[in-house]
């Protein structure tokens, strides 16, 4: 119950424009979602697969029925939800495989078109930890930016959620995950070089 | 402005985007103005995105191409005066200059552009200058200095060739091809001195060969030349910097492994390809970089031949030379020349009629290009029919490659090749080898690994199986089916949904419903699986004619696709289908419209995605019974296809079908025939003459010929072909169609004794004519009466000529007739 209030408490806050609330809300919530992996992770045909999309649902759900937390909205939750989901998956993926490279074993679904579009054809796998280097490296100099590409791969929302969640226009996402995936694709494209060596 | 730097970039990144690819370039060096890093950054970033084309993009080419600042004439650079620029080199522009204290000596000077003076370039230059004092050849252009002047802009001073790039020296001139080999060798010769020095010069290409008016080829630039040995301790392996050029890299080079010598002779290759066909290997205008990549790591180079023909021009090419070029243009260094001497050796050979040491190529080698068309198969698996149609056909005539360099499956590389060596798609010169038999190879070979319950195994075979359902070779994929499944315990849901849709698609309605629903339940399944599961759902209902339904499902594939999915276009196409079945033509239209509008967003206009809509839409119209605009769409969606695709596709054949068909329902016999004939044609070629699709435009072909009453003894040779060619146990149902069909046209043509004898022969067989279908069976039954009847094989005082007459009446003393009556008799008693 305490965690629920302190969760409520600091959207409360975020909501008031306080910036540090959000680092703090995605530290409240990641335990939550941490849990949702452990028990997302589903034996599949081609091995083990965690969706990256359907954990932040399972986990929104839970957060809203278990905790009562008052989230305006979905979009409301998924803003602050992608970040967490990206640390998530990628420590997932860190603790489990000495080879982290595209994930070990496991088969990290995430939005099937976005990721095509980073990686540019269903070739090769994604390299995630490249991707997480990379996306807090754009976090950094652009943060807006990066918090698009979480949001469109990591949360199932389309542009205009996106927007909306943003408060931004469907115009301004769209140029940032443009932008996006022109810089991933150099950033990763170096990696992958790297690797080939 | 902003004065942070990401912002900076992200303005002028998005401002350039925004404008028309060809004009990004500029802007960006014009809003940059002095901060050429920013120019740089942005035009980098600009080169990786998907929309980006190789011609003006691509981050090292825009680099190589660069228009830098030219430096005034008579600028002083060191002990030299710059006149007019000469070229550019991929390290920034060349001049004609000379020495001030020597105004005799004519040389080059290459300026390093500053951008390339970070600190490992200058290393590498510094590295240049004594790879270069080390080359002294009478065919590389020596090197004379190498210095920084008092700006710090670094200089290389060398030879001044005055001469003419290779290739445009050998058109100029006309040169035959043993005249255009003599200069090559003389390229090989230096290549071979500076190999013999230890060095490799890593960027070979059109712009660096030069030949002087005497004749001598000049080699230049030995830009990133690398010590093979490190002696010198200049181990830069690797280079990031990727300053090679784009279209004469070799594979290693694009994936930025170290280079050695085989780098150089397959960079030799592009450009013996080149200087012989008259033509580059691959055409670079209208792909993106990652495309041109893909092509160099992947698809072997068409034979010169083959390339000239595609281009028009004739000109025999001898095979030997080809075999040479394709030698040295290996994507695996190790299959290439190993050495320069190898390859002119090859060459002297060549010229001299000797037996060159390629001549031939092995079966392993052969072997590999089938999986080669397999992998293109793979990546083209179960998109509309005529993608892998068209890959197929063109892999097999044109000999095409698509290499297999990271094809782990060793097992199907075995697979394939022993299907490939069955099938002998080498023997093309001698017959015909259509995708339908390389693929019914395959499967008999994969039969017996099927056992072996190999997951590789398995994904092969899965493709193979979508491979053969997209290409409507049901029954073939009814095979592959049996065969995994006796070798499987565990079955992947993505199989049992093939499964399902080979019922499907066999018009097993039930089994296909049941059998889907032995897949799991929806939500169990993968993304992929189960956008399966709703076409499959969708091909079930459109075939139970619930067309309502079936869009519904359709509609729901649709959406979960993106265009570049490869079953895009068919959900779409089995969409309109729907709807144009349902009455819905305008939705059906509506529909297509909007998918090729998405579709621009995705595809260059020349996209056969473009073409299967279209094809889409005829179809739509055709469904919906719409003959009037049938007809008069018909032939200009025909005419739109047929040169982009060729008069003797698949696809063409497909829309031919659909308005020979519209002529034929309007009655309009004569002006069929053409659409008709051009339809089997075109099916006979991709599909091979014992495809059901190829019988039943042969059947449309002939039913039109007889309607017209024309030409008999095709009609007659045409029956007996189609009989003949389907005279197998997948194809029974179509043989006895076509018999009776034969029987009824001879029995019209009075040929009733002909007639009589093909319809009691179908009850031989073991299975009698229980095997028949209701229509079938209606139709034989009617004819046989008549031709008893007309064959007088009894006598009816009262005219009735009924089967029940024929059963009563006593029979003439004919084994024919007497058959023929029991056939009749045992039917009415039986009804």
């Amino acid at each position: 119950m305490q965690e629920a209030a302190s969760i409520t408490a600091l959207l409360v806050r975020w909501r008031d424009g306080d910036r540090q609330a959000e680092s703090e809300l995605a530290r409240a919530i990641y335990p939550i979602l941490r849990q949702a992996a452990q028990s997302h992770l589903r034996k599949h045909d081609r091995g083990l697969t965690l969706s990256a999309t359907d954990l932040a649902q399972e986990a929104y759900i839970k957060l809203a029925e278990q905790n009562n937390v008052a989230w305006q909205n979905r979009e409301h939750y998924f803003a602050i939800a992608a970040t967490v989901v990206r640390r998530v998956v990628i420590d997932y993926l860190r603790e489990r495989y000495a080879d982290k490279r595209a994930g070990g074993k496991i088969l990290v679904e995430v939005s099937e078109a976005a990721e095509q579009e980073i990686i540019g054809s269903a070739d090769h796998a994604l390299d995630w930890v490249a991707l997480d280097a990379a996306l807090d490296r754009l976090g950094k100099i652009d943060p807006d930016c990066a918090k698009v590409v979480d949001m469109t791969l990591f949360t199932p929302m389309n542009a205009d959620q996106i927007a909306a969640a943003c408060g931004s226009s469907v115009a301004t996402v769209g140029r940032h995950w443009r932008f996006a995936r022109h810089w991933l694709a150099r950033e990763l494209d170096e990696a992958h070089i790297k690797h080939a060596e | 402005m902003p004065s942070d730097p990401h912002a900076l970039l992200r303005e002028l990144f998005d401002a350039a985007l925004d404008l028309p690819e060809d004009q990004r370039q500029a802007f960006v060096r014009a809003q940059a103005g002095d901060n050429t890093k920013l120019a740089a950054d942005v035009i980098e970033l600009l080169g990786y995105g998907p929309e980006s084309r190789l011609n003006t993009q691509g981050p090292w080419k825009l680099l190589a191409e660069a228009p830098s600042e030219p430096l005034a004439p008579g600028r002083r650079l060191g002990r030299y005066e710059l006149f007019e620029p000469i070229g550019s080199g991929g390290m920034g522009q060349v001049y004609r200059a000379r020495r001030i204290d020597d105004i005799a000596q004519w040389v080059a000077v290459k300026v390093i552009r500053p951008e390339f003076c970070a600190p490992n370039v200058l290393q590498r230059f510094h590295a240049e200058r004594q790879i270069l004092a080390r080359l002294n050849h009478a065919g590389i252009a020596h090197f004379i200095d190498a210095d920084t002047d008092a700006d710090g802009t670094a200089f290389v001073v060398m030879e001044l060739v005055d001469g003419k790039p290779m290739l445009e020296h050998g058109r100029l001139h006309g040169l035959d091809i043993r005249a255009k080999i003599d200069l090559f060798r003389q390229l090989l010769a230096a290549v071979g001195h500076a190999h013999g020095q230890l060095i490799i010069h890593r960027d070979i290409k059109a712009a660096n060969v030069l030949v002087r008016g005497d004749g001598v080829v000049k080699l230049l630039d030995f830009g990133i030349a690398k010590l093979l040995d490190d002696g010198l301790g200049m181990a830069h392996t690797g280079t990031r910097e990727r300053l090679f050029t784009p279209l004469s890299a070799a594979p290693e080079q694009i994936r930025g492994e170290s280079c050695d010598v085989t780098t150089d002779v397959y960079a030799l290759g592009v450009l013996l390809y080149e200087l012989i066909a008259g033509v580059a290997m691959f055409d670079a205008g209208d792909c993106t970089p990652g495309e041109y990549e893909r092509r160099v790591l992947e698809v072997p180079p068409a034979s010169m031949r083959t390339r000239r023909r595609e281009q028009g021009l004739d000109g025999a090419i001898p095979h030997d030379l080809d075999q040479i070029v394709q030698k040295a243009l290996r994507k695996e260094r190790k299959l290439r020349y190993a050495s320069i001497e190898q390859f002119d050796a090859d060459l002297a050979r060549f010229l001299a009629d000797e037996p060159v040491s390629v001549s031939g190529s092995s079966g392993l080698y052969r072997a590999r290009k089938f999986v080669a068309r397999h992998r293109l198969a793979t990546a083209m698996a179960a998109v509309s029919l005529l993608a892998i149609l068209s890959a197929l056909v063109i892999t097999v005539q044109q000999n095409r490659v698509i290499r297999a360099e990271r094809d782990r499956a060793s097992l199907a590389l075995n697979v394939m090749k022993e299907a490939f060596l069955g099938a002998d798609p080498g023997g093309l010169a001698g017959g015909e080898v259509s995708a339908r038999q390389i693929l019914e190879q395959s499967t008999s070979a994969l039969q017996p690994l099927t056992r072996s319950g190999n997951t590789q195994f398995q994904d092969l075979a899965i493709v193979l199986l979508e491979v053969q359902l997209s290409m409507g070779l049901v029954e073939d994929a009814d095979r592959t089916l049996k065969a995994m499944a006796e070798g499987n315990s565990t079955t992947r849901p993505r199989i049992c949904l093939l499964a399902a849709r080979v019922r499907a698609e066999q018009g097993d309605l039930d089994a296909a419903q049941s059998a889907l629903e032995q897949c799991g339940p929806e939500r169990q399944l993968g993304a992929d699986d189960r956008i399966l599961r709703s076409l499959v759902l969708g091909r079930i209902t459109i075939r139970r004619k619930h067309y309502d339904l079936a869009a519904k499902n359709f509609e729901a594939v649709t959406k979960a696709l993106s265009p570049t999915d490869s079953m895009w276009v068919y959900a779409h196409q089995q969409w309109s289908h729907a709807l144009a079945n349902d009455g819905k033509l305008p939705q059906a239209l509506d529909q297509l419209s909007a998918a090729e509008r998405q579709a621009q967003q995705f595809f260059a206009d020349d996209h056969p995605n473009f073409a299967r809509l279209k094809l889409a839409q005829l179809e739509a119209i055709s469904a919906s019974g719409d003959r009037k605009r049938l007809l008069a769409e018909g032939p200009d969606i025909v005419a739109l296809l047929a040169p982009r695709f060729g008069s003797e596709s698949a696809l063409v054949g497909r829309a031919e079908a659909l308005v020979g068909a519209g002529y034929m329902h309007a009655q309009r016999h004569v002006d069929a025939l053409p659409h008709l004939e051009r339809a089997w044609r075109a099916f006979q070629t991709t599909l091979g003459a014992g495809n059901r699709m190829t019988l039943r435009a042969e059947m449309n072909l002939v039913s039109a010929l007889a309607a017209a009453d024309l030409q008999a003894d095709e009609v007659r040779s045409r029956f007996e072909h189609m009989i003949r060619q389907s005279k197998t146990r997948a194809l029974q149902a179509f043989n006895d169609f076509a018999i009776v069909e034969f029987s009824k046209w001879l029995a019209r043509k009075g040929n009733n004794d002909e007639a009589l004898h093909l319809l009691v022969n179908m009850s031989q067989a073991d299975t009698g004519l229980t095997r028949l279908n209701i229509t079938t069976l209606k139709d034989h039954q009617q004819w046989l009466n008549y031709s008893y009847w007309a064959n007088e094989c009894a006598s009816d005082p009262e005219e009735h000529y009924s089967a029940e007459t024929a059963c009563k009446r006593p029979a003439k003393e004919n084994a024919v007739c007497r058959a023929a009556q029991g056939l009749l008799c045992r039917n009415t008693s039986g009804t």
